[in-house]
């Protein structure tokens, strides 16, 4: 079971170290002060218009604006927001096991 | 003292008597005692065959145990998709994906919604040439492309009015987020840097 765990540690660092950055990805900025050490969500585009039309979260969830709509942790996780879809039933949830899949550098 | 010689002297005689008693019994024609020690002892005279001894093993014989039965856990979650290597296989244009290519070419099915009963919103097969504005030869709008991917009110009217001729662009405010540059430029394909994609008159 541990080593499970760490297999899936090492294959997320893995994942996110081998993460090229692709035309569409919105880097979210931070705007809340403090928790410098936590790198900033990276939004994938790619991944979701692969999935998704555009209208499927434009305008009605999101903006067409990078930085146009408030999203914080709270807001995902009571259901607005990313977690519209991320609430572990239509997308992986987000909760400590999945931070750096959004969150890494 | 005297009570406990009583008692001890009863079993002594209780003792004798049964030995007594056992010894007459022996005697009889029926003889139960002696059939009880010398049961199966062959009549003198007689070869004397005895029983083959079956004989437990002294320790159980290997029985290969059944393959363990590994627990599958059902995921709430649908099946993982590669989408990584569905990336890598679309359609691509100068290294970026040409989306609408890979949609009309089935490569991709995205949903039209997060609701799972969402729709398609109609295909307006309408093409706008737009009006030169400046150096650049004038260009042409591809309703179709745009709206495979979108509904009309994601443009109309926050972005472009209905009317056409309205909106007063240039490319140097697109490249600085305006008009087309909302999306083109920063994730729609193709890019402000490939001319001919919208002006059919330049390279």
């Amino acid at each position: 079971m541990r080593r499970a765990a760490t297999l899936i540690v090492v294959f997320i660092l893995a994942w996110t170290a081998c993460y090229a950055a692709e035309y569409g990805d919105v880097v979210i900025e931070r705007k809340a002060k403090g928790m410098d050490d936590i790198p900033s969500a990276v939004f994938p585009h790619w991944i979701h218009r692969m999935q998704f039309k555009c209208s499927a979260c434009h305008e009605e969830t999101f903006k067409m604006k990078a930085g146009a709509d408030e999203i914080t942790m709270e807001m995902i996780q009571s259901g607005k927001s990313c977690g519209l879809c991320h609430n572990g039933k239509a997308a992986f949830e987000s909760n400590f096991d999945t931070c750096p899949r959004c969150h890494f550098k | 003292m005297r009570n406990w010689c009583r008692w001890s002297r009863a079993a002594w005689a209780f003792g004798i008597a049964g030995v007594i008693g056992l010894g007459l019994l022996a005697c009889t024609s029926q003889n139960p005692v002696m059939t009880t020690f010398f049961e199966g002892v062959p009549d003198p005279g007689t070869k004397y065959e005895p029983a083959p001894v079956v004989k437990e093993p002294r320790r159980p014989k290997y029985v290969k145990p059944p393959p363990r039965v590994t627990y599958v856990e059902v995921p709430d979650l649908p099946p993982a998709v590669d989408w990584k290597g569905i990336y890598a296989t679309l359609t691509r244009n100068d290294d970026v994906v040409s989306w609408v290519k890979a949609l009309e070419a089935n490569q991709i099915t995205p949903k039209p919604g997060i609701a799972p009963d969402a729709k398609d919103e109609d295909v307006l097969e309408l093409d706008v040439e737009l009006d030169s504005t400046g150096e650049a030869s004038k260009a042409v709008f591809p309703h179709k492309a745009h709206t495979l991917w979108m509904g009309c009110t994601t443009c109309h009217t926050s972005i472009f009015e209905m009317e056409k001729g309205k909106a007063k662009m240039n490319m140097a405010a697109m490249g600085e987020g305006q008009w087309c540059g909302v999306c083109h430029g920063k994730v729609a394909s193709p890019d402000l840097n490939t001319c001919g994609a919208c002006h059919p008159g330049m390279r």
